[in-house]
This record gives structure tokens, C-alpha cells and sequence, in this order.
């Protein structure tokens, strides 16, 4: 990832953040639908989710998120309150000087924005909404 | 010390036992035990109802000590605690207590809204928790208590109260089970009147493990405590010199219970737990996250890890979470949802916390196993 030219690395931070939010990707993601489906209506109401291309995400209470292999954990720094980051890593810049960069590089997205290190990518998760089973199901049958 | 290893896995069976069913609070008993074995005291402040005596009534039977236990309010008379006066012997002159069964036998003590108690009460309870010396009239005893834990919904603002609550090093903090934990402690609590367990280890594995640590050079670790020290004084967190003195007794008692000769870096996550306000020890998990770093240890994995938030005894703490319930797999059906939801918890947990260049070995073994269950 390089912004204004500096090159941005990952590395493991040994303070991991608390999970505000989890995403799955490619066959994680079908999990990850699957296992939400799983839940009932009231479960499924206080997610709020977006579901993408090849990904889904899910914003809820750390310790209610479901878990499926493969998925990913995306927490907030107080530091930079606009990003999600994953709860494992951190970047090699200092984070408020990286989410201006960020926001400002994309800023035909609306925050918060999720940053996703494999496939590296941004999304926004401005649209998510609280989980409509009809939609879950729809897109996971578009995909079987 | 032959007997170290022994005494130590007494204690912790006894840890371990007195955990099961209790929800949310293996810090506190953890900590109870850490602070029998460092001749230190204990004061947890939180409201009532939070399960503070279900957690130190619990670790007491397991250690088998003689418990007292004690409900303090405005009108307790000293007599309540200490014993009744001796009449006999008042009628001759002499004002002598009788003091079986009472607090000044006891060798583990609970003592509920410990700052109620008159001055009489409390000028008593000095001489005790500093000394181990019960002083009433005639009658002057030396005390075998290991531990007092004092209970508060908060701390003292008076002046001479704080002086008093400054005897109690380790502070606890504890709050109402939160809401993930409601099935868990609605599920325990229904059966925790049946709990009857016996002891499983003794004051004398508490006094083993004492005079290990008592015997330990703290020398190699006196640098990193001083620059600990500097980095909570520069955050702004005052705490006396008699506090950070005395917290070298809880490093030594924390080495012990980890089974080592020596203290090291993984054994400083205690200092945490001495910082006297709430506020302080949120503050000070902070700035001294990377001091604490190499935080670790077996017995008392739940207060590493609270204490430093440490990855080391956060792995230490998910390990002996997630054996334990691999091993209590339910065989009735209707148990099975639940109990896959909780494994479901530890995954979380683990793939929240380490990334696959920071795992540690035994994390990384639990979580093949948990994979492998809840591919099923």
C-alpha cells in the first residue's frame, strides 16, 4: 500500500485490537453467509452488514461476531477512529498520519473505510445496514 | 526446595477447582492466591452481588486454611470479629479475648464493607494485616493469616481510610458479568449452592511457595521494575513508595507460582495490580504494554493476562480457557449448540488476537483442534 509515495507495510502489533467487525473473502466470505443464515432473525438483526462482490462483512458487538475459518477481525484505534483496521496488525507509519493519507487518497469513499490486507484493498462500510436474510440468501445462491 | 513443584500443582488444582462454574472472576481467585503466597492483602471494590465472597469463599476451601468471613457495617462491635471478652477473667482485671473461630485465627479472611468499621474495628485490623499481631487489652497473639481480602463498593475518599485501604496492595476491580457471559452465569448459578468441594492443597504448599519466593535474588529485575516505575510516574500515576516497595513481595510470589528460581521480566504484570485506583491500572496496562510484554505465567494465566495484556499470557490464558472446555464436551444434544457457540468463542479469540507470525505453538495446536471440532 503507498500513499504520496511512502510505502506502507504491516506488521503484527503485540496490542491487538478489540473486534468491532469481521470479514470474510472468497470461500470465508461463502462461509461466512452460511453461518449467518444459521442464526435467527434476532441475531441477525443486531449485525449490520455489507455484502460485496466476493466479500462479506459483518459490524456487531466483539464478542457475539460468529467465527468461520479463514475470516478475518477488523477492530477501530482511538488513534484512527475513521479506519478499520485488522485487530492483528498495524501499520509502519503513525496512524493518525495514515488515515488522513488514506482518506484523502480515497476520497470518493465514505468512512469508515475497512482495510483489508489480503487481497490488499479498501472498502467503505458507510452503506452497511442491519442484515436482511433475503439479501444473505440471494447472494449465496448467486454464487453456488 | 523439594517440595516447590508438588506444592505449586496442589495450588494450582486448587485454582483450577475453585474456577470451575465461576464466571468472569479466576482473576480475582487468582489473585487471592498470589497474594497468600506474597504475605500481601487484598481489596476488591465493586458493587454488590458481583460474586466477590462466592470467589474467595471458593479458593479458601480449596486451600484448605481456617476462613473467616464477616459482613462489616456501621454498628459491629469489635467483639463480632475478634471474639467476646473473657468474663472470668474480666471479673479478676483482666480484659482477655476469646478468640476461636474468630479473625484473629483465621488464615484466610474475607472481610465485606471492610471500611464500615469503627476506629476501634480498624486500629485492630492495622496491627493485623501489618504485623500478623491480634492486640486487644491483655491479650496479644500472633496470627497465622496468609490473606485478608477486604470488600468496598468504592474506594475511600477519607483521608485516614485511604491510609488504611493503602495496606491493602493489590487491588481488583470488578464489574457485573457482561452481557456474552448472562447463558454462562445463569447456567452456573443455578447450580452453585451444590458446590461442595473438599480441599486440594494447604497452607503448608502456601507456606512452601512463600519462602521460595522470600529466598529469591530480585536483583536481575530491580532495573526493569526502577524504569517501570519512571514510566508510570512520567503517565502521571502516583502510588507510594511503601506500595512500590512492597511490590517486589508480589514479583517474587508471582516467579514462585510460575515455578521459577529466578524472577524475570515475566513476572513484573503484578506491578499493575498495585496501582490503587481503577483508573491508574487501565492507564498503566497501557503504558507499560511493552514492560509487560513477556508477560507469563502457568498458574496464574488469567492475571498475567489481565494484568499486562501481554500476547504471551494472553495465549497462556486462551490455552487453559479451551482445554478445559475441549474436555467438557456434553454428550446430551441439546448441550452441544451451546457448547459449540463457546468453542466458536475461543476461535474468535484467537484469530482476533494472533496473527500467524505471532502465535504461539500451544494456541496454534488448540486451534487446530477447535477447527477440527467445529468442522464436524
Amino acid at each position: 500500500m503507498s500513499h504520496g509515495g511512502i510505502a506502507v507495510t504491516f506488521s503484527a502489533r503485540g496490542d491487538p485490537l478489540e473486534p468491532v467487525g469481521v470479514v470474510g473473502v472468497g470461500p470465508a466470505a461463502l462461509a461466512l453467509a452460511r453461518r449467518v443464515l444459521a442464526e435467527d432473525d434476532a441475531a441477525l438483526a443486531a449485525w449490520r452488514g455489507v455484502v460485496a462482490q466476493d466479500a462479506v462483512f459483518l459490524l456487531g458487538a466483539g464478542d457475539t461476531l460468529p467465527w468461520v475459518d479463514g475470516a478475518h477481525y477488523l477492530g477501530q484505534d482511538p488513534a484512527a477512529p475513521r479506519i478499520l483496521l485488522p485487530t492483528t496488525h498495524r501499520p509502519n507509519v503513525p496512524l493518525e498520519a495514515f488515515e488522513r493519507a488514506l482518506l484523502r487518497h480515497a476520497a470518493s469513499l465514505a468512512p469508515p473505510l475497512a482495510i483489508l490486507l489480503e487481497p490488499r484493498c479498501v472498502v467503505s462500510l458507510a452503506e452497511a445496514r442491519p442484515l436482511a436474510r433475503e439479501l444473505v440468501q440471494k447472494w449465496l445462491e448467486a454464487r453456488s | 526446595m523439594p517440595n516447590s513443584h508438588l506444592s505449586r500443582e496442589a495450588v494450582r488444582r486448587a485454582i483450577a477447582e475453585a474456577c470451575t462454574a465461576l464466571v468472569d472472576r479466576e482473576t480475582l481467585v487468582e489473585l487471592v492466591v498470589l497474594c497468600a503466597v506474597a504475605g500481601e492483602h487484598l481489596l476488591v471494590v465493586g458493587p454488590p452481588g458481583t460474586g466477590k465472597s462466592e470467589a474467595v469463599r471458593r479458593i479458601a476451601r480449596r486451600l484448605g486454611g481456617r476462613y473467616f468471613e464477616y459482613l462489616i457495617g456501621r454498628f459491629t462491635e469489635p467483639t463480632e470479629l475478634f471474639g467476646p471478652i473473657n468474663l472470668r477473667k474480666l471479673k479478676e482485671g483482666i480484659v482477655e479475648t476469646e478468640t476461636a473461630g474468630m479473625l484473629p485465627e483465621a488464615e484466610i479472611a474475607f472481610l465485606d464493607e471492610v471500611f464500615l468499621g469503627s476506629t476501634a474495628i480498624l486500629n485492630t485490623l492495622l496491627s493485623l494485616l501489618n504485623e500478623r499481631t491480634f492486640r486487644r487489652g491483655h491479650t496479644i497473639l500472633d496470627c497465622p493469616l496468609r490473606v485478608c481480602v477486604g470488600a468496598s463498593n468504592r474506594l475511600p475518599e477519607d483521608e485516614q481510610l485511604a491510609a488504611f485501604a493503602d495496606r491493602f496492595l493489590v487491588r481488583v476491580f470488578v464489574e457485573p458479568i457482561g452481557d456474552a457471559g448472562l447463558e454462562e452465569l445463569l447456567t452456573t448459578g443455578w447450580s452453585l449452592g451444590a458446590e461442595r468441594g473438599s480441599a486440594s492443597a494447604s497452607m503448608a504448599d502456601l507456606d512452601v511457595l512463600t519462602q521460595a519466593a522470600r529466598a529469591m535474588d530480585l536483583a536481575p529485575v530491580r532495573p526493569a521494575m526502577a524504569h517501570a516505575v519512571r514510566t508510570l510516574r512520567a503517565a502521571g500515576i502516583e502510588w507510594t513508595d511503601r506500595r512500590i516497595v512492597r511490590v517486589q513481595r508480589l514479583v517474587a510470589a508471582a516467579a514462585a507460582l510460575a515455578g521459577r528460581e529466578r524472577p524475570t521480566e515475566a513476572d513484573l504484570w503484578p506491578m499493575v495490580f498495585a496501582l490503587p485506583t481503577d483508573q491508574a491500572q487501565r492507564l498503566g496496562r497501557d503504558v507499560l504494554r511493552d514492560a509487560l510484554g513477556a508477560a507469563e505465567n502457568e498458574s496464574l494465566a488469567s492475571a498475567a493476562a489481565e494484568g499486562s495484556l501481554g500476547l504471551r499470557a494472553r495465549g497462556a490464558k486462551i490455552v487453559t480457557r479451551g482445554s478445559a472446555l475441549l474436555e467438557a464436551r456434553p454428550s446430551a444434544e441439546q448441550e452441544a449448540r451451546a457448547w459449540r457457540l463457546q468453542l466458536e468463542g475461543i476461535a474468535r479469540e484467537i484469530d482476533a488476537t494472533f496473527g500467524q507470525e505471532t502465535m504461539p505453538g500451544d494456541v496454534a495446536g488448540l486451534r487446530a483442534r477447535v477447527v477440527e471440532i467445529l468442522a464436524e
